[in-house]
């Protein structure tokens, strides 16, 4: 390599870097997708997965995987306030058959973390399987990163969370008095270390779209097996059985179907009635209009 | 020897396992409430202050009797206090020989003794109502220690308030530790004291044999000061705390065992004549005893009553505390509820209620919630100043109220959409109402509802000052009797959320009603 071919790459590198970032990769996915599988957790999981291609469309054997659950709540399952450990165990065995290279379950939990995961039952759950649980509340496990949203400008996002491939939201559907509903989008707030800047200094729902469009979880699997309706998010409230897993390969389309399904105080309630459904939608975050969203039900 | 000596390293162990074993998943096998009897200073103080005798008196007469029969045994191998010094004298022999530590040039600390005069001094601040035994009691001393300041839990993990005051109190017998590590155990402390006494009428002590040539060498070994050689050979047994050093390095084998008969060692030896010359020391005491608990319990500028009386607005007992004075009067400052909180929100106070009520226990919610179900910091309380309560009674026993600030308030002041107290509260004591005039739905405390647990105030996310915070007005402090009779008579209902109904808006909250 001669000098004047050395320069050469070298401009070509720089101009790459310079524009290379302006292009945006976050266009909405083709063909949103919303798979809900009625039946026995495990089974349902799978059939749902084997709609949007298997498990091995999204994770492969390089993959570091971060899943997102929600156990911020040291309350049994059954309240429906934390995401069903069944759920979590069934993901983590069809993840594992993948032989990715790592699978961390993170969160940073609103109350005491070891009550938290003993009462919800994850820990329990997820004992000898090949995950790393962690839950973080230390301000050295998170980074600040800069975020181009229509309010928020940073984000303290975990580590792990930058250095993986992966993002794998489950939450369980439950009712939100401050967001309407704590789905997909409401979970990610997990992964973040200043939650409450979100609620004191700029409207919750923008600030949601604004985090969901960074962390971008390429599946979604909502833990509809039950349903929190009234009371939310800490319950105790009415709890709906529903006995179903929603699979999606959009967060915004999978909030907006579960939103659509589950009676909200005895009502039936329109998605874009939940602003940062609607937000994330006019974002082009997802599609957030079923209409539009290729729907399929089921049971095993 | 080497068998006494893995005993008393054995007990150590025992204890800093037991005290290390709170706040993690294996609290219930630790034996920390029962230690805590150990010292038999609490015991004396125990009966002073009338306090319901329980079965661990069995400890105290144990101790005793085996005093008069054996000597100060101890402050050897019982004491944890005594163990620590050890081990921190170790270490730092350990570190002068291999040259971290520059060699010692310590003098022997001239300071006088003063145990006799601490000793009565407690004794007497005691029969007029004052406890001070836990300034020097050395369990006391070392379970806060090793559960506060060398927690691992608490290093690594959770972290507690003022560390800097304990330096003080918990640090005093290391920073002695100079020539003799020792010099706390022969100087200052009290329990130290009672034991020396009792073993100076008792049975069994060292004596020198005639093969001895004054050679010295046990004096200069002796970590207790007990040998004599100069002009009158004699072991103190007061002061000789039976770590059978001087008969293991004798050169001359010179140093056996002796029986006495009961009393014997009393009149026959020195001892009666230092006994007379701490008649003074005796006195001193006394006067001294008088004039702190003088001071400290009557209407005066010095934290009499009349200052005592004006509470810190942050002064939350935890729940099933006794009444003030008696719950300051009980608490022995083990520390051991903090170390076993699982929530960290009990930590040593300050001086902000006053010296007297330094390192007591308060609620500190912007650290950790009191959650509803659990009751650990009764459970683990040796002398029962904070009351052992079921889960119910323990929901009932209130410690405060929540306050809001509406001017701090993001959604009253700022109008925005934040319920976190409201989802925090375990006891469903906050609710959200429109009020006119602002756009989103704020939050109010209902009094009758609160418990004063702190999870609104911990998970507030106004800063600095919380706009929602817990004030000790409307505790419920009994000193027997049920928290839930009482709270009911004060027209209480405290207990678990309940399940939330539909309100009669247009849309449930959260949803857009537009």
């Amino acid at each position: 390599m001669d000098r004047r071919e050395f320069l050469k790459w070298q401009l070509i590198s720089l101009i790459f870097c310079v524009i290379g970032p302006r292009f945006s990769w976050s266009f909405p996915e083709k063909g949103s997708k919303v798979v809900a599988v009625k039946g026995e957790v495990s089974k349902a999981l799978e059939a749902g997965l084997k709609e949007l291609g298997g498990i091995k469309t999204f994770v492969s054997e390089d993959s570091r995987v971060v899943i997102k659950p929600n156990m911020s709540f040291r309350n049994p399952p059954e309240m429906g306030t934390t995401t069903h450990p069944e759920v979590l165990k069934a993901l983590v065995n069809l993840l594992s058959a993948t032989r990715p290279k790592g699978i961390k379950v993170l969160d940073n939990t609103l109350t005491d973390p070891d009550a938290c995961l003993k009462n919800s039952g994850i820990a329990h759950a997820l004992k000898g399987l090949p995950v790393d649980l962690k839950i973080l509340k230390s301000k050295a496990d998170y980074q600040e990163v800069k975020v181009q949203g229509k309010v928020l400008s940073s984000l303290d996002v975990m580590k792990d969370v930058l250095m993986s491939d992966i993002i794998i939201s489950v939450p369980v559907a439950k009712h939100h008095s401050s967001a309407g509903v704590s789905l997909s989008m409401k979970n990610l707030m997990g992964l973040i270390y200043d939650r409450s800047s979100f609620h004191y200094k700029y409207d919750l729902h923008t600030a949601i779209a604004d985090m969901a469009n960074f962390l971008k979880p390429k599946l979604v699997i909502v833990d509809m097996t039950r349903a929190l309706t009234t009371n939310g998010p800490s319950g105790p409230g009415e709890v709906a059985i529903m006995d179903t897993i929603v699979v999606s390969n959009d967060m915004v389309a999978a909030d907006a179907y579960v939103t659509s399904k589950v009676k909200w105080y005895g009502k039936q309630i329109e998605p874009f009635k939940v602003k940062h459904i609607k937000v994330a939608h006019e974002m082009g975050i997802g599609m957030g209009d079923l209409s539009k969203v290729e729907v399929i039900e089921k049971a095993v | 020897m080497k068998l006494l000596n893995s005993a008393k390293w054995g007990i150590f162990t025992l204890f800093i396992l037991s005290i290390w074993s709170l706040d993690t998943q294996f609290h219930d096998l630790s034996l920390s409430p029962s230690l805590i009897y150990l010292d038999p200073i609490w015991h004396i103080i125990g009966f002073i202050e009338k306090r319901p005798i329980t079965f661990h008196l069995i400890i105290f007469v144990l101790i005793i009797i085996a005093t008069l029969f054996l000597g100060r045994f101890f402050c050897y191998y019982v004491c944890p206090l005594g163990s620590s010094l050890d081990l921190f004298a170790k270490i730092k022999g350990f570190a002068k020989k291999h040259g971290i530590l520059p060699p010692s040039k310590a003098k022997a600390l001239e300071i006088p003794h003063l145990n006799s005069v601490i000793f009565v001094a407690i004794i007497v601040a005691a029969v007029m109502g004052l406890n001070l035994g836990h300034l020097t009691s050395p369990v006391s001393i070392s379970s806060a220690l090793f559960g506060l300041f060398l927690s691992p839990i608490k290093w690594f993990k959770r972290g507690y308030l003022n560390p800097w005051l304990h330096l003080f109190s918990l640090l005093l017998p290391f920073l002695l530790a100079q020539k003799s590590h020792r010099t706390w155990c022969i100087h200052i402390c009290p329990t130290g004291w009672l034991l020396g006494f009792i073993s100076s009428i008792g049975g069994l002590r060292l004596i020198f044999s005639e093969a001895c040539n004054s050679c010295g060498k046990c004096q200069y070994i002796c970590t207790m000061n007990a040998i004599e050689t100069n002009d009158r050979k004699a072991i103190k047994a007061n002061q000789c705390h039976l770590c059978l050093l001087c008969i293991e390095n004798c050169p001359q084998h010179a140093i056996k065992f002796e029986k006495l008969t009961l009393g014997e060692g009393l009149i026959g030896s020195a001892t009666l004549g230092e006994f007379t010359k701490e008649r003074r020391q005796f006195l001193l005491g006394g006067l001294f005893g008088l004039a702190i608990s003088g001071v400290a319990t009557q209407k005066g500028v010095f934290s009499g009553d009349y200052i005592r009386s004006i509470m810190p607005n942050d002064l939350i007992r935890p729940p099933g505390a006794l009444p003030e004075q008696t719950f300051e009067l009980l608490c022995v400052r083990c520390g051991l509820c903090m170390a076993n909180c699982p929530s960290n929100t009990l930590q040593p106070l300050g001086f902000q209620n006053g010296v007297l009520s330094l390192f007591t226990p308060v609620l500190v919610p912007r650290i950790g919630a009191c959650y509803p179900d659990c009751n650990l910091c009764g459970e683990i309380c040796p002398t029962g100043a904070i009351r052992k309560l079921d889960l119910v009674e323990k929901q009932w026993a209130k410690v405060g109220t929540a306050v809001i600030t509406k001017e701090r308030c993001i959604a009253w002041e700022w109008e925005k959409r934040c319920l976190v107290c409201d989802e925090a509260c375990p006891y469903d004591a906050i609710t959200m109402v429109e009020i006119s005039g602002i756009k989103v739905l704020v939050p109010i405390v209902v009094e009758s509802r609160c418990n004063g647990c702190g999870a609104c105030e911990m998970s507030c996310p106004v800063y600095p000052q919380k706009a929602i915070q817990v004030s000790p007005m409307g505790e419920i402090r009994l000193a027997s009797g049920s928290y839930r009779e009482e709270g009911k008579k004060l027209g209480f209902t405290l207990g678990l959320k309940t399940k939330g109904l539909a309100t009669g808006q247009e849309m449930p909250p959260g949803f857009e009603s537009d």
